[in-house]
């Protein structure tokens, strides 16, 4: 008698045994399955922004590309005669250089003692006194 | 029988069914796993695995501005495959024939043929065609129109091919790269091993339907992108030189012309500019002589520009005074036991200075100063002005010119290479000569290139200015700058050189071209080098122009100088160069000029 019980335990332990491992492998063989559905998953969208980003690239080449050609001197000047802007190159007289003293001058003269201030202003101008 | 006997035939019939069924699947897993497991495992992995080129992109050209001057672009081959084509589509055809612009009929003809003539030697041979291409060359939002219209088994491949923004804007300089992507002349040559950059590869499996599984990427190598090159070039003068040079040839329809501009100090070179030249984006189609770089492969007399180097020598030598006489009405001289024919002039001098020799030109003049320098110093002087030796220009093509040993001289040389006969130099040997003169008589390098920076503007290396050497002392440089302002002013051979307020320093040369082994009367090479402003100078112009058809004589001073005067007239405002002579700027201002 007490061997029949010792024997129904030791079956039932097993089948316990066995079916807590059945469900262990399918547990670890859905997880498996989750986690390269999720690999999966980002690699595609990398591989979506990688594409994405290759086509900003290319957008952006064909933009900065197409920029030069509009910033070409010879096209500046077809559109110049084209929409007749007559536009021209300054000339000396209108070009100042920084750093002179007839500029500061200059700027003293036409705009009044508040530009004179900042630039006779202590340690704040070139010329500080 | 008895039905248990017959049962149990049965079970034995379908037992023995069952094992030779088990047996036959087990003998074709020993023959697919073990016999032919290695070849069969080879075309699994090849079905499967792939590796894909990561193509890296080739580096951009700059001026020194940061104007981009040639960059990678894509375009799209356009294409059909006839085998998927849809009749269900045929109403959006019209529509494609016109974005593509071909005709109707000839699309039509192109989505239909499904099958094309073989390879063999068959004629009854016929293939199906997969691909027909319609249109190359096409951009991103006209693919993207096509892509709209939905028209089955009308797909693009993207390619990359370089563009060139400016055309013909700086081409000898820039060149081009063929379309396997290698440079074939000019930076893009000369930098190809910097601008390509290295390919990268990724080794990785795909599905059935041949996308990329990414996250089977076993092995990844990044492409590195070629690196940026930034020039000394400035586009805006660069296009200056080149409105001049259209100038220049819608006045003298010459056979060539040459203009180089660059920084003494610095040997920068700010613009050069060939004629004959070509587009960039062009270049099949373009004659391959316009693809000479001109400026140094091209070899002319360099005449009187070479007189700044007796003249230099003999000061330098201190055998000499710019206030030293000489009697240029002299046809002959004795020199060392012998009687020697001195080259004529262009008229009748009498007694000239060294000073007045450079001023008016004079031959005669020049080879008296040769003659007191004797030929290893007239040599060695035109050596350390570069002539003779190759100016280390970094671009393909560059030929050292003709500068021959004393050994190898003839009884005349010594008169005729002091005005720049008997001794052959590209422009740019030139031009860097009159730019020792202007850099305090130091011969400087030829700088294009200025440096070479990653994807993040980081300075990669860069090439930082190069003295050739000391021709001259700075003393004798600012001497013979000073004799220079005079042959560039009025009573001068290039008054037309002159620009208001600013002291130009300059020198002509007009030579006569060989044709048939003699001196012709009719084809010349007229030049003018000079720098401006010659106290402190900012820039060097040298222009050359190879038999400029000219109703009068092709003196430098008339075809070449002017042509220096309207190159600095734009420059000044550009470069911010100040006037040295501002009261001159003035007087012409109040009188109406300028």
């Amino acid at each position: 008698m007490m061997k029949n019980i010792k024997q129904t335990e030791y079956a039932n332990r097993l089948i316990i045994l066995t079916f807590a491992l059945i469900f262990l492998v399918g547990a670890t063989g859905l997880v498996t399955v989750w986690l390269r559905h999720g690999i999966a998953t980002a690699a595609s969208e990398t591989r979506a922004m990688e594409v994405r980003l290759n086509e900003v690239d290319r957008a952006l080449a064909r933009v900065n590309s197409e920029i030069a050609a509009g910033l070409n001197p010879s096209f500046l000047h077809q559109q110049i005669e084209r929409f007749d802007l007559d536009l021209r190159r300054p000339d000396d007289e209108q070009i100042v250089r920084l750093g002179t003293p007839e500029v500061f001058d200059g700027l003293a003269g036409e705009s009044g003692s508040a530009i004179e201030g900042m630039a006779y202003r202590e340690g704040g101008g070139e010329r500080s006194r | 029988m008895t039905p248990a006997l017959a049962s149990s035939c049965r079970l034995g019939l379908l037992g023995v069914v069952m094992v030779a069924g088990f047996c036959g699947i087990g003998a074709r897993l020993y023959y697919l796993q073990v016999m032919e497991s290695e070849q069969l495992a080879l075309i699994a992995e090849g079905n499967r695995k792939q590796v894909i080129v990561q193509s890296a992109r080739r580096g951009n050209i700059f001026d020194r501005r940061g104007n981009l001057l040639a960059t990678d672009r894509t375009f799209i081959e356009l294409g059909v495959d006839p085998q998927v084509v849809r009749d269900e589509d045929r109403p959006q055809w019209a529509e494609l024939a016109r974005i593509i612009g071909v005709p109707l009929e000839e699309l039509e003809e192109k989505m239909t043929a499904r099958v094309g003539a073989g390879d063999s030697e068959f004629a009854e041979d016929v293939r199906l065609v997969r691909w027909r291409k319609l249109a190359e060359g096409l951009d991103e939002p006209t693919y993207e129109r096509i892509r709209e219209l939905g028209i089955r088994g009308v797909y693009g491949n993207r390619q990359y091919r370089r563009v060139y923004p400016g055309g013909e804007l700086a081409a000898h300089i820039i060149g081009f790269s063929n379309r396997e992507g290698v440079g074939v002349i000019g930076v893009e040559n000369a930098m190809n091993f910097y601008l390509r950059g290295e390919d990268g590869w990724v080794e990785s499996e795909r599905d059935g339907r041949r996308r990329e599984l990414m996250q089977f990427r076993s092995r990844e190598v990044p492409a590195r992108n070629g690196l940026d090159v930034e020039l000394t070039l400035d586009m805006m003068v660069q296009h200056v030189v080149e409105e001049e040079l259209r100038r220049v040839v819608d006045e003298f329809s010459p056979q060539g012309a040459v203009i180089i501009v660059s920084e003494p100090g610095s040997g920068r070179i700010l613009g050069l500019g060939n004629y004959p030249t070509f587009d960039l984006n062009q270049y099949s189609r373009s004659d391959i002589a316009h693809h000479r770089n001109r400026a140094i492969t091209d070899v002319l007399e360099p005449g009187s520009t070479f007189k700044v180097v007796p003249v230099a020598a003999a000061l330098n030598e201190g055998l000499t005074d710019p206030e030293q006489v000489f009697d240029c009405g002299v046809g002959q001289v004795e020199y060392r036991g012998r009687r020697l024919r001195l080259p004529a002039d262009h008229r009748e001098f009498g007694e000239l200075s060294v000073e007045d020799i450079v001023r008016v030109s004079s031959n005669r003049g020049a080879a008296f100063l040769g003659l007191m320098l004797g030929e290893n110093r007239l040599h060695g002087y035109a050596e350390a002005f570069g002539f003779g030796s190759r100016t280390g220009f970094p671009l393909l093509g560059e030929v050292r010119g003709t500068l021959h040993p004393v050994r190898a001289w003839d009884g005349l040389t010594i008169t005729r290479l002091p005005i720049g006969h008997a001794v052959s130099a590209t422009p740019m040997q030139i031009h860097y000569a009159m730019g020792a003169l202007a850099n305090g008589g130091v011969l400087m390098e030829p700088r294009i290139i200025e440096r070479a920076v990653d994807e993040n503007g980081e300075t990669v290396f860069s090439f930082p200015p190069a003295a050739r050497g000391r021709a001259v002392s700075e003393f004798t440089a600012e001497t013979v700058s000073e004799m220079l302002v005079a042959a560039a002013a009025p009573g001068g051979t290039a008054p037309q050189a002159q620009i208001d307020g600013y002291e130009v320093a300059g020198k002509t040369g007009t030579t006569r071209k060989i044709i048939d082994g003699r001196y012709s009367n009719r084809h010349h090479v007229a030049s003018f080098s000079g720098y401006f402003p010659a106290s402190d100078p900012r820039v060097v112009i040298t222009v050359i122009v190879d038999e400029p058809a000219s109703s009068g004589p092709s003196y430098g001073g008339v075809v070449a100088a002017p042509g220096f005067r309207r190159i600095g007239v734009e420059l000044i405002p550009y470069l911010g160069i100040e006037a040295t002579r501002p009261e001159q700027v003035l007087a012409q201002r109040e009188g109406g000029g300028l």
